[in-house]
């Protein structure tokens, strides 16, 4: 129990530190292209601006902790990651105005939404060829000492 | 590859030092070897429906926390409580044992494959069928075990 209470703060820790991170970069894009209007708007809504990014961080960040537990499938704790992730950024996003919200067209609205999934499974497939590329040089190495292994039995 | 071996009374216990850039297959029966021949390979005691099993460290293939348990599972995938914590059991384990996870310790030599998965994880698949992973704290480790950079 005490292990799983460390454990999750530790994750906590992790998502606010991501989510803190991603603020101060995009701050500082920001900031070095010129835009000041948005900059500004950002500074003037600070503790709002900066909450909110946190927010996103533990929602995105710290529910990577669900890869630790085991029990649900890797295809459930994927599922379970994206929709909590998605459930926080989506609403704080239009909230403070991180993506622009018109309620009254639909079709809008359901475009947007299915840009911003395809925005974070394209951060996911670029993670997941990252990993390919690593599982495969894994699994040589494997075979290699297996093959080592034969020979000397 | 140069040997040197120091003979004197004074050693109370042989004690070897290998100087390696990386663990080769040779290099890691090698050291397994040398500790087998220091430690004799002590077999873990394991309970399975009410009765104590003594398993040679080498028919182990993983060990992980599962609930409040400490388990470790065979070949043949039968599963077996233990009572010794994961760290405990990490020192007595020879070079073929690597922790994958804070909660999991795994035998290389049974390791079947591993496969990425779409959010930076990396699934891990025993010969015996049994399923982890590898955390990201842990993936650096893992590979420096196999020998790879």
């Amino acid at each position: 129990m005490r292990q799983t209470v460390k454990l999750i703060i530790k994750y906590i820790l992790y998502g606010i530190s991501e989510g803190c991170t991603f603020f101060v970069i995009c701050c500082l894009l920001f900031s070095a292209g010129g835009r000041e209007d948005i900059s500004a708007s950002i500074y003037n809504d600070f503790a709002r601006q900066s909450a909110g990014a946190m927010l996103v961080g533990i929602a995105c960040g710290t529910t990577a902790v669900v890869y630790q537990i085991n029990g649900p499938s890797l295809l459930m704790k994927t599922i379970i990651h994206f929709c909590v992730g998605m459930g926080v950024f989506y609403p704080v996003a239009i909230y403070l105005g991180w993506i622009p919200w018109f309620p009254g067209q639909i079709v809008y609205t359901v475009l947007q939404f299915t840009v911003s999934c395809c925005i974070f499974m394209a951060i996911w497939f670029v993670f997941y060829l990252l990993n390919r590329k690593e599982a495969k040089k894994i699994n040589e190495r494997l075979r290699e000492l297996e093959r080592s292994n034969v020979h000397k039995e | 590859m140069k040997v040197e071996c120091k003979i004197s009374a004074d050693y109370k216990e042989p004690y070897a030092v290998l100087h390696i850039n990386r663990i080769s297959p040779g290099i890691a029966d090698l050291i397994s070897m040398l500790e087998k021949e220091d430690t004799n390979s002590p077999a873990l005691a394991a309970a399975k429906e009410g009765k104590t099993y003594f398993i040679k460290p080498e028919d182990l293939t993983l060990a992980r926390t599962e609930g409040r348990e400490i388990v470790c599972y065979d070949k043949r995938k039968n599963r077996y409580v233990l009572d010794k914590p994961l760290y405990e059991l990490e020192n007595m384990l020879d070079i073929h044992f690597v922790r994958i996870s804070k909660s999991t310790i795994v035998n290389i030599r049974h390791i079947d494959h591993v496969k990425a998965g779409f959010n930076g994880t990396m699934e891990l698949a025993m010969k015996n069928g049994v399923i982890d992973y590898i955390s990201r704290n842990y993936r650096k480790t893992f590979k420096e075990r196999l020998g790879l950079k």
